[in-house]
């Protein structure tokens, strides 16, 4: 078993910036060292907009290019791509890099993440454009707080570089009505990597830092009150032959300020701006200057402060929480609004060599924090969400199946099936209407201990729901609150077969239970205008789920799963209400177990063969990587479908007839994949030549009173299939026209108006506007012929069709 | 996702930078659309849902050049707010769509009823083929504020006010 804690982190700036600012630095440090470590598997990301994924970084080549400055940045870069779905269960998502203003918001990719109960861990380097906007730019404002709202959603863990931010996360989750998050406080390192060593230092250069200087490293904006420093220089210090050197580049919102510096009349003489300086003129800089000088605002950290200490260069810094707390007694403090508490505190240094000799004397006692020390507690504060983790105990035994049925036939037809390949279960309690029982007595004379749960027994005098997804439920819920279950049992339904042996390991493997999905809820349309009893219960677990902030993917994958009582009856308890509300058993229970105790639980894409019953039911989310189990439908035998001539009793049963029934099964899929081909090459065709995807919207024009239908120019379809198009419906045909009843038309027929296929009639449910249209195409291909779409508001008499062009291949 | 998190966001940092002196111009709604949007899509009809042409420029460049719009941009619009929203908002929509900037950004368009490749996109009436359309039997005359208002009332007073304009 891997032991490694899985790690991806998203470090696109760092790969797309020229020009490396604090937070890069950081990013390059931290990164350059956690490569190191064995005990991490470490996933360096480029987020591509293109591809909406990530593509993955090759580590060593990071570190030739990031640590040893050799090769081209573009050689970092693999062609394997990341999509956010392949980011699993048990691993860390790291976000280090300054990705707030990137494409891919967190609040839209955090919740992604959640839905396999992915862990969040988050730098958070301050909350300045939060705290004091007015030193951030607008949109950095709007896009910093999209970022903190989603860590403080959805992070796990916050780490910060001094206290000073973690008090400001309180005070703003405080004032938000949020829990707190759990932060811990990482100091930044100061001893940045071996300076490039083709990096040289201009003779000009050599000649100011040869002067009597202050310094100030760092980008000129607002919030470093580069200001107040030209105005100390104005008031006294180039008269004391003080220079005054600003070391970094133009930063935003800083024009004013750009034409006082640049048109300065000491510039040259007494100031001096060096933009975007290397590495070595900055070294050369901290040494040799009289003090630097850190009037910010507000800050993060102070990387510029410990950058001077560990130079032994005298600070002088303003008088702020975040800066004394990493200072401490090293710096001199002043007030950053007050220009002449700032040249009292120069001329405290310059004019004294005793006290100026003592502070450098003092300097020689600090002791930086390396960016080794740093690393490794960063690598401690995010390999700590992943220990002392609730998981399944190793010695979790699974002996029993509990099976909900009212179908002797079928669940005596199963049984054999599971004694064969489950060969861990011994015992299977039937929860059955009473009149089932003896007749289950008297048939099953397989290894199985039965025990019997009756309705009678389950229900104790209550009344049964009538619909049949609220039934189930509400019976699982009473059944699960009786002793006679075990504390961890598979749940099966009467017709769901094995088509191997299964072992412990296929629902318990690495101390996770295994949660088999098969669709994200809220995608799922099911059969649309018709809904069943199973698609209300999963739009009600989706709206339940949604509201609590749970996740929302679908398990009623038709297949054995592995349940936790005590995980289930916490949730019925903490949500009474669910129990007759007529969710889904296996979705609600999941989804509340990954969001609750994510480390209990792995989610994987299930493993279930008849899942659409037929291809066309509705087109696959996820696929199965292999057919472990077979959800039966005995219609699927029958002349005519996929398992036609094959047996389904389990007297046949041998490793061919499975093999054929797979390979069968997996041939009509392909035909359907190859269906939804067809359809994704045409949108890809239509968005490289429209520009758009092609789209189906039915829409009403209030300041034109009208409605009117837009379809795309032209539609491309496999013959012979059905297509699942999604159509758009405003809401408004409804509350502003006022017709609550809106019929769909449409057919087919050639160029010469005859008919290919005929009407097809969809009532649209007002409530539920959008849906995927399975459109059957015409059986023979044809260059061009045409699609019908007509919309009828029959309540108001009004009515429009549409004609289209059709290619069937 | 708890939208009412972001919405208590913009509301704590307006407050901090109204105490420093300065005002945000990205309103909150369009703020809310940034903690909604799609990395690579743009639905067309999701963001036409609204009468208030400024919020739909704001809503516009925010998913379709994944940015907030500019001074430039108000500037450039700002001039054309008074037109019925369908029109400001097809020609936004077709302007965006067939810039330089767009087609720089990798964005999908899903649901763009204004496109000129559609049936009927653009100006109906010059469909090639356009099929009479029956007009409603309820003349509501009532000019675009008044609209406005019609469109928040609750669905069952707007159910009465039917009736009664029906009636007449």
């Amino acid at each position: 078993m891997d032991t490694k804690v899985m790690i991806y982190s998203d470090i696109t700036n760092l790969m797309k910036v020229d020009f490396l600012t604090g937070i890069q630095r950081v990013v390059r440090e931290i990164v350059i060292r956690l490569i190191k470590y064995d005990s991490l598997k470490l996933n360096l990301l480029m987020y591509d907009e293109a591809e909406n994924a990530y593509y993955l970084l090759d580590n060593n080549k990071f570190l030739t290019y990031f640590f040893n400055h050799k090769g081209e940045k573009k050689d970092v870069i693999t062609d394997k791509v990341i999509n956010f779905t392949d980011i699993s269960s048990g691993a860390v998502f790291f976000d280090i890099d300054s990705v707030w203003n990137s494409r891919l918001k967190r609040s839209w990719l955090f919740p992604l993440l959640k839905q396999k109960g992915v862990k969040i861990v988050t730098q958070l380097y301050d909350l300045i454009p939060i705290t004091h906007p007015q030193f951030a730019h607008e949109n950095t404002c709007m896009n910093f707080m999209i970022y903190v709202g989603a860590n403080i959603e959805y992070a796990d863990l916050i780490i910060v570089s001094a206290k000073a931010t973690a008090d400001a996360l309180d005070e703003l989750c405080d004032k938000l009505g949020k829990e707190r998050k759990k932060c811990v406080v990482v100091p930044l390192g100061a001893d940045f990597s071996a300076k490039n060593s083709d990096e040289e230092v201009p003779e000009d250069i050599i000649k100011i830092a040869s002067g009597r200087y202050i310094l100030m490293v760092g980008t000129i904006e607002p919030r470093k009150n580069h200001s107040l420093v030209i105005d100390a220089l104005d008031s006294g210090l180039a008269e004391l032959g003080i220079n005054v050197v600003f070391a970094g580049r133009i930063g935003w919102n800083v024009e004013e300020l750009e034409k006082r510096i640049r048109e300065h009349p000491l510039l040259g003489k007494n100031l001096f701006f060096l933009e975007k300086p290397n590495d070595a003129v900055v070294d050369l800089l901290y040494k040799n200057a009289l003090a630097v000088a850190f009037p910010t605002f507000n800050e993060g950290f102070g990387l510029p402060m410990i950058e001077a200490f560990c130079r032994r260069t005298p600070v002088i810094a303003s008088d702020i929480g975040v800066l004394r707390e990493v200072g401490g007694e090293f710096a001199d403090y002043f007030d950053p609004y007050d220009k002449e508490s700032f040249i009292r505190a120069v001329k405290v240094l310059a004019d004294d060599e005793n006290t100026y000799l003592q502070k450098k004397a003092l300097l020689e006692k600090f002791v930086p924090f390396t960016w080794d020390d740093s690393a490794k507690m960063f690598l401690s504060a995010v390999c700590s969400v992943n220990e002392n983790l609730v998981q399944v105990p190793e010695d979790t035994r699974v002996k029993q199946m509990v099976v909900l049925t009212a179908r002797n036939d079928d669940i005596l037809a199963t049984l054999p099936y599971l004694e064969k390949y489950m060969p861990f279960i011994t015992e299977m309690v039937i929860c059955c209407p009473d009149r089932n029982v003896d007749e289950l007595k008297a048939a099953y004379k397989g290894r199985f201990e039965l025990k019997f749960l009756t309705d009678s027994e389950v229900l104790d005098g209550a009344e049964l729901p009538e619909d049949h997804q609220t039934r189930n439920f509400f019976l699982r819920c009473l059944i699960l609150r009786k002793e006679i279950i075990d504390d961890v049992f598979i749940m099966t339904d009467d017709d769901y077969r094995p088509l191997r042996e299964i072992q412990i390991k296929d629902f318990i493997d690495s101390n996770r239970y295994k949660a088999y999905y098969c669709y994200d809820l809220k995608k799922w349309d099911g059969t649309y205008g018709n809904p069943t009893s199973f698609d209300i219960g999963m739009s009600k677990t989706c709206q339940f789920l949604s509201e609590h902030g749970y996740p929302t993917m679908m398990y009623a994958s038709h297949q054995p799963q592995i349940i936790d009582k005590k995980i289930f009856n916490e949730m019925t308890e903490k949500y009474p209400h669910v129990i007759t509300s007529g969710t889904d058993e296996w979705s609600t229970y999941f989804n509340y177990g990954v969001g609750t105790y994510p480390d209990k639980f792995d989610v994987v894409p299930y493993i279930s063969m008849c899942w659409p019953g037929a291809k066309t039911d509705w087109d696959l989310y996820v696929v199965p990587s292999e057919f472990v189990f077979e959800n039966h439908y005995s219609v699927l035998y029958e002349n005519g479908q996929v398992f036609e001539g094959l047996s389904d009793r389990f007297e046949d049963i041998s490793e061919e007839l499975i093999s054929e029934k797979i390979k069968r099964y997996r041939s009509e899929l392909e035909i359907q994949f190859d269906v939804r081909r067809v359809y994704d090459d045409y949108c890809s065709e239509y968005l490289a030549s429209k520009n758009e995807m092609p789209s189906f919207t039915i829409v009403c024009t209030h300041d034109e009173n009208q409605f009117l239908i837009s379809t795309p120019e032209y539609i491309k379809l496999r013959a012979g299939s059905f297509t699942r198009v999604h159509i758009t419906f405003d809401k408004d045909i409804k509350d502003w026209i006022g017709s609550e009843c809106v019929k769909l038309n449409y057919w087919f027929t050639t160029n010469q108006n005859e008919i290919l296929i005929p009407l097809h009639i969809l009532n649209i449910d007002m409530e539920e506007p959008e849906f995927m249209l399975p459109m059957r195409a015409p059986n023979d291909c044809f260059e061009s012929c045409q699609f019908h779409f007509r919309v009828i508001l029959e309540d108001k008499n009004f009515e429009r069709t549409i004609h289209m062009k059709v290619v069937t291949i | 996702m708890d939208n009412n998190i972001y919405s208590a966001l913009y509301d704590i940092t307006q407050e901090n930078i109204r105490e420093a002196g300065g005002e945000f111009s990205v309103s909150k709604e369009a703020f809310a659309e940034l903690s909604t949007i799609h990395p690579q899509a743009a639905n067309i009809f999701h963001i036409s849902r609204t009468n208030s042409n400024k919020l739909f420029l704001e809503k516009a460049y925010i998913h379709l050049l994944k940015r907030f719009a500019d001074e430039s941009a108000y500037r450039n619009w700002e001039g054309r707010f008074s037109l019925f929203p369908c029109q400001f908002q097809r020609l936004l929509t077709m302007t965006l769509i067939t810039s330089d900037e767009f087609s720089n950004k990798n964005v999908k368009v899903y649901d763009n009823f204004y496109s000129i490749h559609n049936q009927y996109g653009g100006d109906p009436s010059n469909s090639k083929k356009a099929v009479e359309v029956k007009k409603s039997e309820i003349k509501l005359h009532i000019n675009n504020r008044l609209r406005k208002i019609y469109n928040r009332l609750p669905e069952a007073v707007k159910k009465v006010l039917r009736k009664i304009l029906k009636r007449r």
